[in-house]
């Protein structure tokens, strides 16, 4: 039968042959796993930084963004369901693209990075590893836009040429992760801190759904322990739930629940905590947190007004922003 | 006593006794069910494999050796390392 055993995610997948992991993309086939979707991505598009969400990072830069069909995790709002949780086999779209022509792909559109994202690049780790080598080569930065629920030695292999990520964490309850995810938190912990240990430039995101992962004394142990473990200038970005998907008898996430979130956040010692997925509200600007000056006005995914200082500082009081601004 | 009064007139104590045996029964059923996000290598999927092959082979998919994996039993791959460039 020669089974395999996936190392690459905490779930460990013991594989039959003919059978594919959780992620449904990495098969066994013949006693070796094979990465069915390595160089055939289902998704490609040019995006704003703000999009990610990175703030902090080259803003309002052009970021080409690929994707493959799978994912290890199977949460019951996924917003790109119809990519995550699909093999290759079943993809309609599958374009050609092997690393080094991605890279000129992005080259072509003037992209001074490239986003693995949608689905989780976790599942397409070789895919995102040869990319990103011929990447960096090239001069483009390479982001990681992930759920972190990867095994800590392939990921801190991969950290030596990722520049950012922003990691989904989707609850600070390993309880929400099981019923809602079928994951489990602490992986994904573990990764907010290889990623810090390895250097990579870190915002955190937390989509708030009514009554699963809104409550206060959560979320401030979360800010905590981020301020603690990734240190209080991370990112964080609160983000508006919509129903979908599997979850769909769940309303959208109120604006006070947001602003009760932001609020405990920033209290809990945040210095930069964000409001998504509600176009026009003042947590999608960059504020000083010394002066409150207003640093990097946002309306969506457009920057409005840019008064940081070219050396990452408040032009106010000179306070230093955290982030990677040029 | 009003309460025993009302099941005696029900004269069903019996039933009630089987049907809470039941639900203890499945209440320790479904706690003794092992999380499928905890149990390591029980996860794998089937595939449609004949799909997969035509796909494989029209090119539509890659059949590019994974990384970050072994051999069960406990045998690593000969001449493959674990990890890429390690």
């Amino acid at each position: 039968m020669n089974p395999v055993v996936c190392e690459l995610c905490p779930r460990e997948c013991e594989i039959p042959e003919g059978g594919a992991g959780d992620c449904r993309v990495r098969v066994n086939l013949g006693g070796k796993l094979r990465a069915t979707t390595y160089g055939r991505p289902s998704a490609i598009h040019i995006d704003p930084m703000e999009k990610k969400p990175l703030y902090h990072f080259f803003p309002g830069s052009k970021v080409f963004s690929v994707a493959t069909a799978g994912c290890n995790l199977h949460c019951l709002n996924c917003q790109n369901w119809q990519l995550s949780q699909r093999g290759g086999e079943s993809m309609e779209q599958l374009y050609r693209a092997d690393p080094s022509e991605l890279v000129q792909l992005a080259l072509d559109q003037s992209c001074e990075s490239i986003a693995y994202t949608y689905s989780d690049p976790v599942v397409f780790y070789e895919y995102v590893h040869d990319t990103c080598k011929i990447a960096r080569e090239a001069g483009i930065r390479n982001v990681f836009i992930t759920a972190g629920y990867i095994n800590t030695p392939p990921l801190r292999h991969l950290c030596q040429f990722l520049d950012a990520t922003n990691t989904d964490l989707k609850a600070f309850d390993d309880r929400f992760y099981r019923e809602t995810n079928g994951g489990t938190l602490r992986p994904v912990l573990d990764a907010l801190v290889t990623f810090r240990e390895e250097g990579v430039w870190v915002e955190v995101t937390n989509l708030l759904i009514p009554t699963l992962n809104d409550d206060l004394s959560m979320i401030r142990r979360m800010a905590k322990w981020i301020g603690r473990e990734l240190g209080t200038g991370t990112p964080l970005h609160f983000s508006r739930f919509h129903p979908q998907y599997r979850m769909r008898n769940l309303p959208p996430t109120p604006g006070d629940t947001l602003d009760r979130a932001r609020r405990e956040a920033l209290d809990a010692g945040l210095s930069h905590v964000y409001v998504g997925n509600v176009p026009g509200h003042e947590g999608n600007s960059t504020y000083c947190p010394v002066d409150g000056q207003l640093l990097i006005s946002r309306v969506g995914y457009r920057i409005t007004e840019f008064n940081l200082g070219n050396d990452g500082r408040c032009p106010h009081c000179g306070e230093p922003i955290p982030g990677i601004w040029q | 006593m009003r309460l025993r009064r009302y099941f005696r007139h029900l004269r069903d104590f019996q039933l009630l006794g089987l049907a809470a045996v039941t639900l203890v029964f499945i209440g320790m059923f479904l706690a003794s069910r092992p999380d499928p996000s905890e149990a390591r290598g029980s996860s794998w999927r089937k595939v449609d494999l004949q799909r997969l092959q035509q796909r494989l082979g029209a090119g539509d998919l890659s059949d590019h050796e994974a990384v970050w994996y072994h051999n069960r039993p406990e045998t690593v791959m000969e001449g493959r390392d674990r990890g890429p460039g390690q």
